[in-house]
């Protein structure tokens, strides 16, 4: 018994090791890369032991614009975020607590979409509004990818909430609405917390990649650069933008990675 | 008094509360069914339809981003020629199933087995449990640069490693053969801890009964893990499956930083296919035919999951 209990002890703790070492190895190599020199990055055998040096650092903190950038993708999840938990959490109530599959999937829809299919549509309403090269504008974009998510997910969490609870409210007097507010909204809180976190995930994430690619690039003047991109230490980021015949400016972001042999 | 009658007619005996909002307040309670969700479809309908009509609205002439020309209207050739004479999208047709056959049963298969460690009681868990999330929160472009300096043929440290324990090194992405497993390993690397993610959100919130009675009656780990665990996780591991389909279809990000569609068009997805028909090319009504048939093919593989959670098992 006590045999085979160490045993699957030993497994566990293996398996865990190989998960942890998978996922984090390629974030441990890029932080060692972030304080090695040139010559450290490019030797081969690959050296993990060399004299650090804090130049890339120097370089992104003081010598580029990386903090307003890391600023602009911090805003841009932020408010993206917020106003996609203002729109989903009772959009998903409603979903849950009427069984209204139907909407649900119709929602889904719109994370199927793929982003490209909206660059130009969406370019040509925003400079009608003056909206180019606005926070709110990149926001309502990014909404498109986050809003689906976040109702898809707070469905679930609504759903599995028990329903005596609010059908208790119901019986005592409450409107559904105040079962609602009073109820289910705090009872989903962890739920809606973990959803935010999942929410912020993306757009940081599509900041990083420019959008699905051409959005955020065509609408933010090549602002907006990842949180991530201590790479730069090696490599850069540039955003060129490219006028056609007068048309709507497309931005292409080209990412070179000066060390790695292309 | 209430407490003489049963609570349904309590409920019905409780006076209505006096205000002047009253009437306002009962017709907004009887269609709330509409009104909790109407600013999230209004503001996707804005967001999403109107742009999506202008697509297909394009994808019927032929226009190349000109002010001078504007769109002509040509039918159907567009679709025509997609179907019938275009040599790149079949191959980019395979490729991307291909790659999102691959990126799902990888990742949810491995977002499942981490939850499964990561639910159990352990020292550090907390921990742990942030530290699986990382590459998630990593920047997908700057992760993909990483991985590629690891993946160079000559100085990258995983041909370092392989070499160092007597494989032979790979050629990685800069090889037509293995560029596609490279680029599921990123994707793997990427997105598993999503599904992981969801995963543990479903184990954590399965009932505990069964699971302690199943155990009581001496049922093996592997006998709850099919016979409990597996049906009761089916709808959170079906929702898993359908956003890692919908991402994988539509993946860009990864593949463009990392190989650009190469070496040749070994690695070219219909989103990058469409991407630099649109950019490149600047063929937007073409590329606007290309975005319809792609959605709905993205539309379709949803359909076809979404029947798979509703229908018995």
């Amino acid at each position: 018994m006590s045999l085979s209990r160490g045993l699957r002890r030993g497994t566990f703790w293996c398996l865990l090791i190989l998960t942890l070492a998978f996922l984090l190895f390629p974030l441990v190599w890029m932080a060692l890369g972030s304080f090695k020199t040139q010559v450290d990055f490019m030797a081969y055998p690959p050296r993990w032991l060399f004299r650090p040096t804090l130049a890339n650092y120097e370089k992104v903190l003081i010598g580029g614009d990386f903090l307003k950038f890391t600023w602009n993708s911090l805003v841009i999840a932020a408010g993206s975020t917020a106003m996609s938990l203002l729109l989903g959490v009772p959009a998903a109530y409603g979903i849950a607590r009427y069984h209204q599959t139907r909407l649900g999937v119709a929602m889904l829809a719109a994370r199927m979409a793929p982003g490209i299919a909206f660059l130009i549509p969406w370019f040509i309403v925003f400079s009608k509004l003056r909206m180019v090269d606005t926070y709110p504008a990149v926001m309502l974009t990014h909404m498109v990818v986050v809003l689906p998510l976040v109702i898809w997910v707070l469905v679930g969490f609504f759903e599995d909430l028990p329903r005596e609870l609010e059908e208790s409210g119901l019986i005592d007097g409450c409107s559904v609405l105040g079962v609602f507010r009073r109820i289910a909204l705090p009872l989903a809180r962890p739920g809606i917390v973990a959803t935010a976190i999942l929410g912020v995930n993306y757009p940081v994430a599509l900041a990083a990649t420019g959008g699905i690619p051409p959005y955020k690039w065509g609408l933010t003047e090549g602002s907006v650069l990842p949180t991530g991109i201590t790479l730069a230490s090696t490599g850069q980021f540039s955003g060129v933008p490219t006028i056609v015949n007068g048309e709507p400016p497309a931005f292409t972001v080209q990412a070179t990675d000066s060390d790695s042999p292309a | 008094m209430s407490s003489l009658t049963s609570p349904e007619v309590g409920a019905r005996v409780l006076p209505a509360r006096p205000s002047a909002s009253g009437g306002i307040e009962r017709w907004v309670e009887r269609h709330l069914r509409w009104i909790l969700p109407a600013p999230a479809v209004i503001a996707m309908a804005l967001l999403l339809v109107v742009p999506l009509v202008y697509t297909t609205y394009l994808s019927l002439h032929e226009w190349y981003a000109s002010s001078v020309l504007g769109p002509r209207f040509i039918w159907l050739d567009n679709y025509a020629q997609l179907f019938i004479r275009d040599e790149r999208f079949g191959p980019a047709f395979r490729v991307t199933l291909i790659f999102t056959v691959g990126a799902v049963a990888l990742t949810v298969t491995l977002g499942l087995g981490i939850a499964h460690l990561l639910i159990r009681n352990f020292p550090g868990r907390g921990l742990v449990r942030t530290l699986v999330l990382l590459p998630m929160i990593a920047t997908p472009v700057a992760m993909a640069l990483v991985w590629m300096t690891m993946m160079s043929p000559t100085i990258g440290v995983l041909n370092y490693v392989l070499r160092s324990v007597g494989l032979a090194g790979s050629a990685w992405v800069s090889s037509p053969r293995s560029v596609i497993p490279s680029l599921l390993l990123v994707e793997t690397w990427m997105w598993t801890p999503m599904t992981a993610l969801i995963c543990l959100a479903g184990l954590a919130t399965l009932p505990s009964e069964p699971f302690e009675s199943a155990r009581v009656d001496g049922a093996s780990g592997w006998q709850i893990f099919w016979h409990l665990t597996l049906p009761f996780m089916r709808s959170t591991l079906v929702v898993a499956a359908l956003f890692r389909t919908i991402d994988a279809l539509k993946v860009f990000d990864i593949v463009y930083v990392m190989t650009e569609g190469g070496p040749g068009f070994a690695s070219e997805t219909l989103n990058l296919y469409v991407f630099q028909t649109s950019f490149k090319y600047l063929n937007l009504g073409y590329a606007s035919a290309l975005i319809v048939v792609f959605f709905t093919l993205i539309l379709g593989a949803s359909m076809l999951l979404i029947q798979v959670r509703r229908s018995p098992l």
